[in-house]
């Protein structure tokens, strides 16, 4: 990371044509907006125009600064600690926890956008949310929270309830 | 058969490659692991043909009908040929499949990225609810993981998976729900006096876990040949009361101790391999692809501990219902006499606090007397009870006798350890901690005693579900059959449960196999220690598993037990006094940090022991690492010491007391303790239990 900072505010642009200016604190909480930026930093630009985030809508955009905004002061996560939180899904803090209470469209959204602008936290928060709404649940309990239809044959239903026998005994 | 799911299968990807198709060509762009799942996993998958993944697939069938345009990024290169070939023309049917479900719009990688953090038994019930999900919690690569977590130490990608092995998944349904063995890798078993330490550990090249006792020796023989010298050489009093005593006068003998410590490979106490391993599931003729391995796959079957077929069985197979809870014939190659020695692997059940309702007696010694006939409360009260020197029936079945801490010496306090079990009946001793830190919950399991006449534990110490396995402790019942039984194949079984072997009833009275060796047969407690009680740290330097010198006994291992202070739950530094100003930085940074050494008590607790003071007893014990001093002269000169008790009892654990001795502290892996009485400086030698859990 870079002692100073590239620019000040960054304008960004959904694809639906927004324009939202956050501070380059909340901004490089991507990755993929800080590497950016660095590189324009040092091919010297010092102004920029508009960033075009062409995976991200307006109100799922919104939805990402604001967990930015809020981790703006956290430390930058590295590969290491993931790796080794992988396992813990149950402990997302308590404002996190409250962020997730979207509805399924918007998680979704949410993490495909942490995805695609490689904010890891945000990524980790999402995932972990979602691990927890398949943890402890039959498999039909899952089906009715994700909405997921039955496709299985009933032969093929029948050997999979084999399979897994023994995970239903708890 | 197999072309219809194809095309059901594709049908949905198609929905959701139309439905996503403008978005996720960014995807592509940018996340370019998201075909990168290793092929190995789709050639195990029953549902699905091999080399297939989403992206090619829709790129196939879009293919025909909208033409997919190139510029969708997606990736054409894959081989398309095993999928044309299953296409249909009837694709459309199935399109209307879980089209509201936002949850499928998520890549590969992050569909292993949420599944990666589910335990094995979610992974399970997911892959029951569709096709998207059951392929995806078939990526074997999460089944690698979840495997990697149980074998510390070790690579298990390390080695080919034996086969018919071909996965990860179906390597951890073969030994699931045991591979807390391995995880958890060192155990205390309850034999006899002397106990047993073993290790646990997971051999990749064969799929097999094992555990092997863990041996120390003296190099220079049993004794030695101690360097005497005169008391007044030493430096081996704290106070100068203590140098004034009468014990000027004696002589100080000091054992020089190089123990060689090495895992018992000959004899394993634990060996599981995947084929015997696996818990008998029913098998279906009709069925595809199995994950698991019935037993029938192994060289021989594993058999149930419990007959059904004898009449006068009190017990059946019915009490038992759950395959997690029976019993696991393990092979063994030890032969004596015409005899086999056959074990067999059992899962313990966690003691829960009703459990100590149910037995009745729950009193400490001092309630306890009224309620005792008066020779049995006085015996209990003159000796420390090992063996017990009554019977339990004296006492009303089933107790769960608490003792009390011992209080021979008054700086003893020991009032902080909870006695929640009867003392000899539980597994591990009430000595041992066994709190998860954290937690205030005790996980112990029962066991049998030497008083007790039965082998056996009663039904309702096993595990009904597989909730109520520990998987910190499990049983080994062990027992001789004779050889030629065993050579002619004749299923042998243990005597059976409940009739108790000094009753004279033992064996097994039904058929060829009828001469088991009831006498011999025996039920050991295994149970492991949580790695924060023997892992050092900054402030508690001295956790950890020890070996020490016991002279004629031999060498025996213990846990070096820091509990926890006051003060290392407020903050590190509570209670030092400021820097002065006449002490440098470097001094205080020093003070400081010896304050949070040398604080708050040491326990050395045995793990394995002798006919005198037994495993699961203290050996010794510094209340107040803090009041100590640095030793001026003689062999220990520079090194730290501190008041410390002894224990020490007559053969049998008669007449135990603590007597004054001392504790000398050479460095964080070197102790030393002088027994005062006989006059000998003992040495105590750190463990390092990860040399012993690699196989090779």
């Amino acid at each position: 990371m870079p002692e100073e900072k590239a620019f000040d505010k960054i304008p960004l642009q959904s694809n639906d044509g927004s324009i939202i200016t956050v501070d380059y604190e909340v901004a490089i909480r991507s990755a993929l907006l800080s590497t950016m930026l660095d590189d324009l930093k040092s091919m010297g630009v010092s102004e920029i125009g508009p960033v075009p985030l062409p995976n991200v809508n307006e109100a799922v955009l919104r939805k990402v600064l604001e967990y930015c905004e809020y981790h703006r002061n956290d430390p930058l996560t590295n590969n290491e600690d993931e790796t080794e939180n992988r396992k813990k899904t149950t402990d997302i803090s308590e404002w996190d926890q409250k962020y997730m209470q979207v509805d399924q469209e918007m998680l979704f959204e949410i993490i495909l956008a942490a995805n695609y602008m490689d904010i890891k936290a945000l990524l980790d928060v999402g995932c972990k949310t979602v691990a927890n709404m398949i943890k402890g649940k039959s498999p039909e309990e899952i089906r009715k929270t994700f909405n997921i239809t039955n496709d299985f044959t009933p032969e093929e239903e029948e050997q999979i309830r084999r399979e897994n026998e023994w995970a239903e005994d708890r | 058969m197999r072309s219809t799911i194809i095309r059901r299968r594709c049908a949905s990807v198609v929905r959701l490659q139309l439905a996503e198709s403008t978005q996720q060509q960014h995807y592509n762009s940018t996340t370019t692991s998201t075909t990168t799942a290793p092929p190995h996993s789709y050639l195990t998958d029953p549902l699905y043909p091999s080399s297939f993944h989403f992206t090619t697939l829709a790129a196939v069938v879009l293919g025909p009908t909208i033409r997919a345009p190139s510029t969708a990024g997606i990736d054409l290169t894959s081989d398309k040929t095993h999928i044309d070939t299953a296409l249909g023309s009837s694709a459309q049917t199935a399109i209307i499949m879980n089209t509201d479900t936002p949850l499928f719009n998520l890549p590969n990688e992050l569909f292993y990225n949420i599944l990666s953090r589910l335990p094995p038994q979610d992974l399970a019930l997911l892959s029951a609810t569709c096709r998207v999900l059951y392929h995806h919690a078939s990526d074997d690569r999460l089944w690698q993981a979840i495997v990697q977590d149980n074998v510390p130490g070790i690579d298990v990608a390390s080695a080919t998976l034996p086969l018919p092995i071909t996965s990860f998944r179906e390597l951890f349904l073969a030994h699931h729900p045991h591979w807390f063995l391995p995880r958890h890798k060192v155990w205390i078993g309850s034999e006899s006096m002397a106990g047993k330490i073993v290790i646990t550990r997971y051999d990749p090249r064969r799929a097999c876990i094992e555990g092997y006792q863990l041996l120390a020796v003296k190099k220079d023989g049993p004794t030695g040949s101690p360097e005497v010298s005169a008391l007044a050489e030493h430096d081996l009093f704290v106070s100068e009361s203590d140098a004034n005593a009468d014990l000027n006068n004696q002589t100080v003998h000091v054992f020089s101790f190089e123990p060689d410590i090495h895992i018992h490979l000959d004899r394993p106490i634990l060996n599981l391999d995947p084929w015997l391993a696996a818990p008998a599931q029913e098998q279906h003729d009709d069925a595809g692809p199995k994950f698991t391995f019935v037993n029938q796959d192994g060289p021989r079957p594993a058999r149930p501990l419990r007959r059904t077929s004898t009449p006068s069985s009190r017990r059946d197979n019915a009490a038992l219902p759950s395959a997690w809870v029976r019993p696991i014939t393990m092979e063994s190659g030890t032969v004596q006499n015409m005899n086999r020695m056959a074990r067999q692997f059992l899962y313990a059940r966690i003691l829960a606090p009703e459990d100590e309702r149910r037995g009745g007696t729950f009193h400490l010694l001092h309630e306890l007397r009224e309620d005792l006939p008066t020779a049995v409360s006085t015996e209990l009260a003159l000796s420390s009870c090992w063996p017990a020197p009554f019977s339990y029936e004296q006492l009303g079945a089933p107790p769960f006798l608490i003792l009390p801490p011992r209080t021979t010496s008054a700086s003893r306090n020991l009032d902080h350890i909870h006695l929640p079990y009867g003392m000899y009946r539980v597994w591990p001793p009430p000595n041992v901690p066994t709190q998860i830190p954290g937690s205030s919950a005790e996980h112990r399991v029962r066991c049998i005693t030497a008083r007790e006449r039965t082998a056996y534990l009663r039904d309702e110490d096993y595990p009904r579900s597989i909730s109520q396995v520990s998987d910190r402790a499990f049983h080994i019942c062990s027992w001789m059959e004779p050889l030629h039984n065993w050579a002619m194949g004749v299923n042998n079984l243990p005597p059976a449960p409940g009739i108790g072997v000094g009753m004279g009833v033992g064996g097994n009275n039904d058929g060829p196999g009828a001469s088991i060796m009831a006498e011999y047969t025996r039920m050991h407690a295994f149970s492991t220690i949580d790695p924060f009680y023997y892992t050092p740290t900054a402030d508690k330097p001295f956790r950890g598993i020890w070996v020490g010198d016991y002279g004629g006994h031999g060498c025996e291992f213990l846990l070096i037990h820091q509990p926890e202070t006051p003060h290392d739950v407020q903050g590190q530094d509570t209670g030092i006094a400021p820097q002065l100003e006449t002490e440098t930085d470097e001094a205080y940074a020093t003070r400081r940090q010896h304050s949070r050494i040398y604080r708050g008590s040491l326990e050395a607790i045995k793990l394995t022991g002798d006919p005198n003071v037994p495993r699961g007893e203290y050996s010794f014990f510094a209340a107040d690492l803090s009041a100590g001093r640095i030793m001026q002269k003689g062999q220990f000169a520079g090194a730290r010491i501190v008041d410390s008790e002894g224990h020490v009892a007559g053969h049998g654990f008669r007449n135990d007391r603590f007597v004054a001795s001392r504790l000398i502290i050479v460095s964080a892996d070197r102790l030393a303790q002088f027994w005062t009485g006989s006059g000998y400086i003992s040495h105590f030698h750190r463990v390092d239990i990860d040399r012993y859990t690699r196989p090779y």
